[in-house]
């Protein structure tokens, strides 16, 4: 009965870059929260946010409209403990 | 003699299990908690907990998809507050801001965030989780913590939050997962703890 969730997941260059998008994309009610960046992703500050795959269109046009630089795109897929990620940088 | 009944029925498992760990708990000495469920698997994971814990048990099938099952605490028994039975590994953390570390709030929030999401991620969970002071205010209504703390106590693990706190800042009535708890419970498992984690 392992619990699976879906989430994307988007990386930053800097601290100040992440938090700077939690506060842009709460500020529209998008449904995302700031994370430490999992293990199996290595470059980027250490900060991430999870987006919830629904809102995930809006959140990266919200960014790219205020040049946020963000280091990779994501999706994770977890079962468990185990994550599986892939990478969506295109 | 305390008895307590749990109603577990239509409960998915691990929720039974937890239920009456609770109660177990609640009980110091010479006490049973008589739990019915609705399956067999619930039934046999309260008996497997029962022994791990190390104290007596017995069920009964009263019916078709009923099963009462009655542990006892007996005198001297002492695993009462352990989470499981690796009672000489108890690990608590003691969380007395809502902010990590010293420095720029803004940051302290953030990495606070991080450090229980990634708690819910391991696969070593602390005994306990103390909130006290500013930690008071992670365990409350529209903390953005909470379905991170209710992970953590479906893991099993304890969340105590301390009632003076509460009381300080005004949240007597809104605290959202786990448990009021004291200066008495606070210092016992400080006290018991053989791992100390202070964020």
């Amino acid at each position: 009965m392992k619990k699976i969730e879906e989430f994307n997941l988007i990386s930053f260059e800097s601290t100040h870059m992440a938090i700077k998008s939690e506060k842009l994309l709460k500020e529209v009610d998008l449904d995302i929260r700031i994370i430490p960046v999992p293990r199996e992703i290595t470059s980027s500050c250490g900060l991430s946010l999870r987006i919830n795959p629904l809102d995930y269109n809006e959140a990266i046009k919200i960014l790219v409209k205020n040049m946020i630089k963000f280091s990779g795109c994501y999706l994770i897929k977890k079962t468990g403990f185990k994550k599986e990620v892939l990478d969506i940088n295109t | 003699m305390v008895l307590i009944k749990i109603d577990a029925i239509g409960l998915a498992c691990p929720l039974p299990v937890i239920q009456t760990k609770k109660a177990l708990k609640n009980i110091e000495i010479n006490g049973s908690v008589e739990t019915i469920v609705d399956n067999e698997s619930s039934m046999e994971n309260l008996l497997k907990m029962a022994k791990e814990m190390a104290l007596e048990s017995n069920y009964k099938k009263i019916e078709e998809h009923r099963y009462k099952v009655t542990i006892t605490k007996g005198e001297g028994s002492i695993s009462a507050n352990s989470n499981d039975n690796k009672s000489n590994k108890k690990m608590v953390i003691a969380i007395s801001s809502d902010k990590m570390g010293e420095g720029i709030d803004e940051l302290g929030d953030v990495l606070m965030k991080g450090f229980i999401y990634t708690l819910t991620e391991m696969d070593t969970t602390p005994t306990t989780v103390l909130l006290y002071n500013g930690g008071a205010k992670l365990t409350v209504e529209n903390s953005p913590l909470l379905e991170d703390f209710k992970t953590l106590e479906g893991m099993g693990v304890e969340i105590l939050t301390c009632g003076t706190c509460l009381n300080y800042y005004n949240l007597g009535d809104k605290l959202a997962v786990g448990e009021v708890s004291n200066m008495y419970t606070i210092m016992e498992r400080l006290q018991g703890a053989n791992k100390l984690i202070r964020p």
